[in-house]
């Protein structure tokens, strides 16, 4: 009898445990987002705000998709962001790691070197890349110049010369592909933080393989290209998905240092800048919550997507 | 043949040394080169000889504490993330000590977790600051503690929990047997034990809470309550350009985060990819 009573106690301890966590997980992420779809429906006053505002069923989420121009456009340059951005991350992140792979003096302090960005403030790598970029005082340009080099406008919004100065079609390669100025040092920015982050999980993905395969393998002649792509790529093929997916999730995080640079400009307009551009400047709370909505539902989507893949990849 | 063979060899180490130092000053010395810039006069920051040898000066941090209140901004990040680490840590340590062991709510709860860690805070701005705004609480750092709560939890959960799952239960089970309460066990066992995850999961929390700069702006844009990056932010996009005060200011946000990589540098791979890799 008292057993039994201590059993159900200690059953009901793995419920009490969770509680405080659970509450504020509730609180703080749940609430706001049911708010955020209960708000999604209405047309807010963002000066009278009395909570009598009226209803307006989908016409919020009907707007974003149809009259309004910059909604399509800025998804499609945060997918531009993300494809131009992870692919090289993962190349270039692969590529140190299997080059940085053996032991070395000093290996101790590229890994060290390597681990400082993926914990730096968003902004201030921004702030540094800035200072480098400026035309007039920044390091790049100074030390172009006396080389004898021409100066580079790295943070102008207008198209790369090399795509802009194809006659006829270069002003539609430059809006299509956003082959600005601006963009690529977003994606260059990015490129710059992320790529050890990339590198530290390839390496230390290949620290688990099977050290036999490799002997094997060296023992038979193969080169160092064949290693690479015969053994480390599908042994590795898990991680990579891995990495790919965490990076694409982190890249549609990115907010501060796009807004920091180039503010609300077209060019590099991507969905949270366009989110935050209709919250706080055209003030049109309903719609920037339907946005918030559908936001977390394409996430959603990506996660079960990703999940469905992993699944068959595993079976 | 032999002393040819052994020069090819040290070709291929010289290039190879050659490709490492490369690596190391593309990530390094653009940070290195705005930490030393932060202690130049503008004189020898805007030069247009990128001058090695300069006469030092704390002229942009006597500007940015005396003139711009940093005193004031480096409390409020402090508070901050002080405050979201201990609340964040202090709910997910039993939590994420049911879920490893009991897998308390079962897959549901996984799901609801993963969905949370992977949205983008943004989504969340708007109801955020209408909330915020019908409580009057715009403007207060209890509003940016709550956000940043939101914002590391489920992080936190899904790390400790790692760490936790790699703790044999057997060792917990003997305890038990021996007569030991949950609390004793988790207090005497656990703590020691999950110890290294503790430390991680805290400075994670601490970290990205501390470089937290979208909500901030949004919901903490008067004085007296901004943090750090809101301020750096400020000099960034202000129209005339001090570069001085801007890597003194910069300076003073990474000093921390530079500190605690060292301490983290074991653990920061199962950190940065938490409930990511599974």
């Amino acid at each position: 009898m008292k057993s039994s009573a201590k059993r159900k106690k200690q059953g009901m301890m793995k419920y009490y445990l969770v509680l405080p966590a659970a509450i504020l997980l509730f609180c703080t992420t749940a609430l706001p987002v049911l708010y955020m779809i209960y708000t999604s429906f209405f047309r807010l006053d963002p000066v009278v705000f009395n909570r009598e505002w009226p209803f307006v069923g989908l016409q919020n989420y009907a707007t974003l998709l149809t009259q309004d121009p910059m909604f399509w456009s800025s998804l499609a340059r945060t997918v531009k962001f993300l494809i131009y951005t992870v692919t090289p991350q993962l190349a270039v992140g692969l590529f140190l790691a299997s080059f940085l792979y053996k032991e070395f003096k000093g290996k101790r302090i590229v890994q060290t070197t390597l681990m400082f960005p993926i914990l730096a403030t968003p902004i201030i790598v921004a702030m540094i890349w800035k200072y480098f970029f400026d035309f007039d005082t920044g390091f790049l340009n100074v030390a172009l110049r006396s080389l004898g080099l021409q100066a580079q406008p790295w943070l102008s919004t207008k198209g790369l010369p090399m795509f802009a100065n194809i006659p006829v079609v270069g002003e539609w390669l430059v809006r299509t592909f956003s082959l600005s100025y601006a963009f690529r040092t977003i994606v260059f920015i990015n490129f710059w933080q992320w790529t050890p982050f990339c590198f530290l999980i390839f390496y230390s993905g290949m620290t688990a393989l099977p050290s036999e395969v490799y002997e094997a393998a060296r023992i038979d002649g193969a080169t160092g290209w064949q290693v690479f792509r015969l053994i480390t790529l599908p042994l590795l093929k898990a991680v990579i998905f891995a990495v790919a997916f965490i990076r694409i999730i982190d890249c549609l995080k990115v907010y501060a240092q796009i807004w920091v640079l180039f503010g609300n400009a077209e060019p590099t307009r991507v969905i949270n800048i366009h989110l935050y551009t209709l919250g706080f400047t055209t003030s049109d709370y309903g719609t920037t919550s339907a946005l918030g909505v559908m936001l977390i539902l394409m996430i959603a989507a990506l996660l079960f997507v990703s999940l469905k893949l992993g699944r068959r990849r595993d079976a | 043949m032999r002393s040819r063979e052994k020069r090819a060899k040290g070709l291929r180490r010289a290039v190879f040394y050659v490709f490492v130092t490369g690596v190391v000053v593309v990530w390094a010395f653009p940070v290195l080169w705005v930490i030393l810039g932060s202690f130049k006069n503008d004189r020898d920051i805007i030069s247009q000889s990128l001058k090695v040898l300069f006469s030092p000066t704390v002229k942009n941090y006597v500007k940015i504490f005396l003139t711009h209140d940093f005193a004031r901004f480096l409390l409020n990040s402090t508070l901050v993330a002080g405050g979201t680490t201990v609340v964040v840590l202090a709910s997910a340590f039993p939590a994420s000590y049911s879920l490893s062991r009991y897998n308390t709510g079962g897959d549901a709860m996984s799901l609801v977790i993963l969905v949370t860690r992977i949205s983008p805070p943004a989504a969340v701005l708007m109801p955020f600051f209408i909330i915020f705004k019908e409580t009057n609480l715009l403007n207060s750092l209890i509003a940016l503690v709550l956000v940043n709560i939101s914002l590391n939890l489920s992080f936190a959960l899904l790390l400790l929990r790692s760490f936790l799952d790699e703790i044999p239960i057997s060792i917990e089970e003997s305890a038990r047997l021996e007569g030991a309460t949950l609390f004793q066990t988790m207090r005497l066992l656990l703590f020691p034990l999950a110890r290294s995850g503790i430390i991680t999961t805290s400075i994670f929390t601490f970290i990205l809470t501390w470089n937290e700069y979208l909500f901030a702006m949004v919901l903490c844009s008067s004085n007296r309550v901004k943090t750090l990056p809101v301020a750096a932010g400020d000099f960034i996009t202000a129209y005339a350009v001090e570069w001085g005060p801007i890597f003194a200011s910069g300076t003073l946000i990474l000093l921390p985060i530079l500190v605690m990589t060292f301490f983290v540098q074991k653990n920061i791979i199962k950190g940065i990819t938490a409930g990511a890799v599974k």
